[in-house]
């Protein structure tokens, strides 16, 4: 399905209508200050509008990614994409235990070891596990007597304990999750377990790449709001150009971010999502912190709500493999 | 090949490729100035089909995308030849008299240009007026029946090679600043019109001052009306912002290329920093690529170019001058010695690139026009 520029205006403009409404930046910072409650109605209410449609291709899905990462909606929409990329999707939010190997991620791992059976059952830990207390399902890989196998395991099952933790972003906190002999469905085993770990883990740093696109366009929206409105000594501060230019950089960084995440949609390339990650990360975070410097004193305060992107953005930061990881493989791939 | 099929990138390209290894031996040496040569590749390009790409069929143009111009460059730049010698009068003087000029004005130079035949340059930016354009002080004086032109233009590319100069001149010094200024064709083959190369820091001669001492023209060498030369301007220059733009961003691929290509043949490829250095290069590259093909999208779909574009250039300068700079650390020691080829050539560069963020708007001017026109930020000081 080949989107026309029309087309992904659509989808945008709906998603961020819709996120707009449920989710203004005080109820946002609530939903983070507060317990972590699983919310069916929204969740329902992003399938009604068609966000876990399996035609849905990836240059619509970095569009609503972005509207998440502007919006910081608290569901776990991103992890259960991962997922999606396999074809494969179960009611209810996906989780994916994606944890680094040789530095890339990979889905968890050899701690974890799964025994034959009708079903199958898996015994060992998992940490890091994004939205671990809001998904119902979690993909996870686990060596078996014939090799690595991708399993999906319903965490209503027995065997099963989940903990999640105080994190960095409390919006998407990360767990641990025990297995003893937890009943799984085995997805995928032999050769296609790598491609399949392959293609999660590319959707997955696609989709967060996007979504830190969207994370530096809501700072840059703060920022000039913030610059056009605030005086000191008789002007608004936006028309003084240590301030300005601030914001112009801000907008080239996150438009250059733009550009490389939508040609990744397009083209399917991993070193098109490494490129696009390294980008974004640094539209992100850069972003973030100018605007609180923008901001002055009250970016500094917990009240105000930037903090809020920032530790998204440091999330996504965090997540995924480093950037110096990721520039490798650039070198690697123009140089050999 | 039939024009549906030269309208498809990829036959164009494979065309043009073929066109080029058959026709390179008549190629001017890059760098080469010496005019007749210029015009004569100039004819061959055109007769070849490769001229006026964008510009309208009625015209004498091929009515192409601009996407057919970045595969001109892209494609000159890996043969090593020069591109339609013609730039100013193609991409800039061209369209403007497309878009304002009289019939008679078309008829005159229209098809020149194309040929080659007719090689102009712009008389826009002078010693007090470069940011701040519209404050030029060369004075277009009325006489009976035309104009008397006296002032002195700065950074005129080509004016050494030209025949005609598009010249942003004062008409009436007690209008409003933007309703003062007049665009007029002038004759640079005229006695009383005065070119110098100046000299750049790299050593190449490639703008000019041009002295005009009561140089006359005609009425008919005005464009456009008495004092609409301001809102003409400003639409010459918004013409290349654009098109040289995303014509830049497909050449900086090439470049790339060949720093890849320094960096092995000296064994620098395994260096950690020099490759962590190349691999934001690659990023910023396909960052612009990506950002060009946008823009070129939304100009199919909406006839205008969206907001994006405005990072184009400022970017493509940022990003040049850093491909440039690694070239040159690349080569270490060897960049002082001008004997080394390689070094000439990268060392070169590296000067002329610090004019990357100055020429066609300063890096300064174009985040001022981000922060009022993109973030809606109050005008700036």
């Amino acid at each position: 399905m080949t989107l026309t520029t029309d087309d992904s205006l659509t989808i945008q403009l709906t998603a961020r209508d819709v996120l707009a409404r449920s989710y203004p930046p005080d109820r946002v910072a609530a939903l983070a200050d507060g317990p972590r409650t699983p919310d069916p109605q929204a969740w329902s209410e992003l399938e009604a509008l068609g966000w876990f449609d399996p035609d849905l291709p990836p240059t619509a899905q970095v569009l609503l990614a972005e509207e998440c990462g502007y919006h910081l909606t608290p569901q776990p929409w991103w992890s259960t994409m991962c997922v999606a990329a396999l074809g494969r999707l179960r009611p209810g939010p996906a989780g994916v235990a994606l944890r680094l190997a040789d530095g890339l991620p990979a889905i968890a791992a050899p701690d974890v070891v799964a025994t034959p059976g009708e079903p199958w059952v898996l015994s060992g830990a998992v940490d890091r596990v994004p939205d671990v207390d809001a998904v119902t399902s979690v993909l996870v890989e686990a060596s078996s007597p014939t090799g690595p196998m991708l399993f999906c395991v319903d965490l209503s099952g027995r065997g099963v304990v989940k903990r999640s933790r105080p994190s960095l972003d409390p919006l998407r906190p990360v767990g641990e999750i025990v297995f003893t002999a937890a009943p799984a469905e085995r997805l995928y085993s032999g050769v296609g377990t790598a491609a399949a770990t392959a293609a999660v883990r590319s959707r997955g740093l696609l989709l967060l790449a996007a979504e830190a696109v969207g994370v530096a366009q809501r700072a840059y929206d703060i920022a000039r709001e913030h610059a056009c409105t605030r005086q000191q000594f008789g002007r608004p501060i936006g028309s003084y150009q240590a301030v300005a230019f601030r914001i112009a950089d801000m907008y080239v960084d996150l438009e250059l971010a733009r550009s490389l995440t939508r040609a990744a949609a397009a083209d399917g390339a991993p070193i098109g999502v490494s490129c696009a990650l390294v980008a974004a990360r640094r539209a992100a975070i850069g972003a973030c912190e100018q605007t609180i410097q923008v901001l002055g004193g009250i970016g500094m305060t917990w009240e105000h709500p930037v903090h809020r992107w920032y530790r998204r953005a440091l999330w996504i930061q965090a997540f995924g493999g480093s950037s110096d990881l990721h520039y490798e493989r650039v070198a690697q791939h123009a140089l050999g | 090949m039939d024009i549906a099929c030269r309208s498809d990138e990829e036959s164009f390209r494979r065309e043009l490729r073929g066109w080029l290894r058959d026709n390179r031996a008549y190629a001017p040496a890059l760098g080469d100035r010496a005019k007749p040569a210029l015009q004569a590749w100039s004819r061959r390009l055109f007769d070849g089909g490769y001229v006026g790409l964008t510009w309208p069929v009625e015209h004498g143009g091929h009515g192409f995308g601009v996407q057919h111009e970045l595969i001109l460059a892209e494609e000159c730049d890996r043969a090593a030849v020069p591109e339609p010698p013609n730039v100013v009068g193609l991409h800039m003087a061209g369209p403007t008299l497309i878009g304002h000029g009289s019939s008679a004005q078309q008829r005159q130079h229209l098809l020149p240009i194309l040929h080659g035949s007719q090689m102009f340059c712009l008389g826009f930016s002078e010693s007090e007026a470069g940011s701040d354009l519209s404050s030029v002080r060369t004075r277009a004086v009325r006489i009976d029946g035309g104009y008397r032109i006296s002032g002195t233009k700065l950074w005129s590319s080509y004016a050494d090679l030209a025949d005609y100069c598009l010249v942003l001149a004062r008409t009436d010094p007690d209008a409003e600043q933007h309703r003062a200024l007049s665009l007029l064709l002038v004759d640079m083959t005229a006695p009383d019109v005065e070119v110098t190369p100046i000299r750049q820091i790299n050593g190449d001669e490639g703008f000019c001052q041009i002295r005009f001492d009561a140089v006359e023209v005609g009425d008919a060498g005005l464009v456009g009306a008495a004092g609409a030369g301001w809102p003409v301007a400003m639409s010459t220059l918004a013409h290349e912002r654009i098109t040289l733009a995303v014509t830049l961003v497909s050449r900086l691929g090439v470049q790339l290329d060949r720093l890849i290509a320094t960096m092995k043949e000296r064994g620098e490829a395994t260096t950690p920093s020099l490759r962590r250095r190349l691999a934001q290069l690659c990023v910023d590259q396909r960052a612009l690529e990506a950002t060009a093909a946008r823009t070129l999208t939304t100009i199919r779909a909406t006839g205008r170019p969206g907001d994006e574009s405005r990072i184009l250039k400022l970017q493509w300068s940022r990003t040049h001058q850093d491909l440039t700079a690694l070239a040159v650390d690349v080569l270490g020691i060897d960049a002082l010695d001008l004997g080394h080829q390689a070094a000439a050539g990268w060392t070169s560069k590296l000067l002329r690139s610090r004019g990357s963020t100055i020429e066609g708007g300063t890096t300064e001017i174009l985040q001022s026009v981000i922060a009022e026109q993109v973030a809606g930020l109050p005008k700036t000081r």
